[in-house]
């Protein structure tokens, strides 16, 4: 948590003071890079749930997904037809499946851990009933 | 389980200032371009107020001439005080004065109106020039130049006076003249034998005929026993031109 906070941090002051501005030509770019920056977090998360996280594979997912995602919009940039929104929709599916899955996943979690909670209560007050 | 849950954390971190990175980094992007097209297009507030100024300003400029040319009617006053030598040089300025369009003039000549004209579904028909029905900046020239060649004395154009370096310029739908925007109707007024004028102007094939027939626009001659014609209001001074002396020693 704490290192996320420090990254937010160093982010923002990086971005605000990088010098170099980017052009109209470049700005679809940083933005499909974006978005597979936020899939490849969300699909991080939701594997270290299940603990399948791997770095190898997030790394891997992560460059391999922002190329595709790059040579898409480029490929549309040259063939006249704006292909950057199939990779807006793509990950903007995924990002919303991966938040799905990790929301039902908690919340299981926790109606589970109070249900035994409930149950370790009931055992113990029907013990203190044999107890009188 | 220790290990995975620190390279998750350190893989997370780094992604998330990646992203926050390109994300500021974008954003002021985006701003910098949105604020360049805004400055391409002005919205019509700041347009409206530029007009304003602008119209102010020539407003301010204009008065500076006219206390300008009082200074310089009371100096020829008390100059006409003085001798012969004075009178006759007054006589000359006043005669280059009227050449140069220095002063308001009156007398015989024609008035020409160039105004646009819709075009008709038979003028789309016939072909003609797609622009038709509006006066264009070479169709004013034209006029200006046949109204010379055929002796005209003083010319002006909406009341903005032809002198020697006058211009006739298209300045999107409005046409510049002398710096000023006009816009139709044009009113060409002309000071000269008024027959000479107008048989100049309709000789077959000439001016009126290539106006109506080609840029299909409105062309309308008046004869008048008396045109008055405002004097020129602009900047005389000249920046880079100075005066020599020609070899023939003719310089007045």
């Amino acid at each position: 948590m704490i290192a996320v906070a420090i990254a937010i941090l160093l982010g923002i002051i990086a971005g605000l003071f990088v010098p170099y501005n980017l052009s109209s030509e470049t700005l679809p770019y940083v933005a499909v890079g974006i978005l597979a920056a936020l899939d490849s977090i969300f699909g991080g998360i939701w594997a270290n749930l299940n603990k399948r996280f791997k770095v190898v594979m997030f790394i891997s997912g992560l460059v391999s997904n922002c190329l595709l995602a790059i040579l898409f919009t480029f490929m549309g940039n040259k063939l006249g037809i704006d292909l950057s929104l199939a990779v807006v929709v793509v990950f903007g599916v995924r990002i919303f499946n991966n938040l799905s899955s990790i929301r039902r996943y908690l919340f299981e979690r926790y109606y589970r851990i109070k249900k035994r909670k409930q149950k370790y209560i009931e055992a113990a007050a029907v013990e203190e009933d044999d107890e009188n | 389980m220790i290990k995975r849950k620190m390279s998750f954390d350190f893989a997370i971190a780094i992604l998330v200032f990646l992203l926050v990175f390109a994300f500021t980094w974008q954003l002021k992007g985006v701003k910098k371009n949105s604020e360049i097209r805004s400055r391409e297009t002005l919205d019509r507030a700041t347009l409206e107020k530029n007009y304003v100024d602008q119209v102010n300003k020539n407003e301010q400029l204009k008065n500076e001439i006219a206390s300008q040319s009082e200074m310089i009617a009371a100096f020829r006053a008390s100059a006409a005080e003085g001798d012969d030598y004075a009178a006759i040089l007054n006589e000359k300025l006043s005669a280059t004065e009227i050449f140069g369009g220095l002063v308001s003039v009156e007398g015989k000549g024609i008035t020409v109106i160039l105004d646009d004209v819709s075009p008709t579904q038979e003028m789309k028909d016939s072909g003609l020039y797609n622009n038709a029905g509006i006066v264009h900046d070479t169709n004013i020239s034209t006029f200006i130049n046949e109204l010379k060649a055929a002796g005209a004395e003083a010319i002006s154009v909406n009341d903005e006076r032809v002198v020697a370096m006058t211009e006739v310029r298209c300045v999107g739908p409005t046409i510049m003249i002398n710096g000023t925007r006009v816009s139709a109707p044009f009113t060409i007024k002309a000071i000269g034998n008024p027959e000479t004028l107008e048989s100049a102007l309709k000789i077959s094939g000439g001016a009126v005929e290539t106006a109506t027939k080609i840029y299909g626009i409105s062309v309308t001659i008046q004869k008048s026993d008396k045109l008055y014609i405002k004097k020129y209001l602009g900047s005389t001074q000249s920046e880079y031109a100075t005066m020599v002396k020609d070899e023939e020693g003719e310089n007045e």
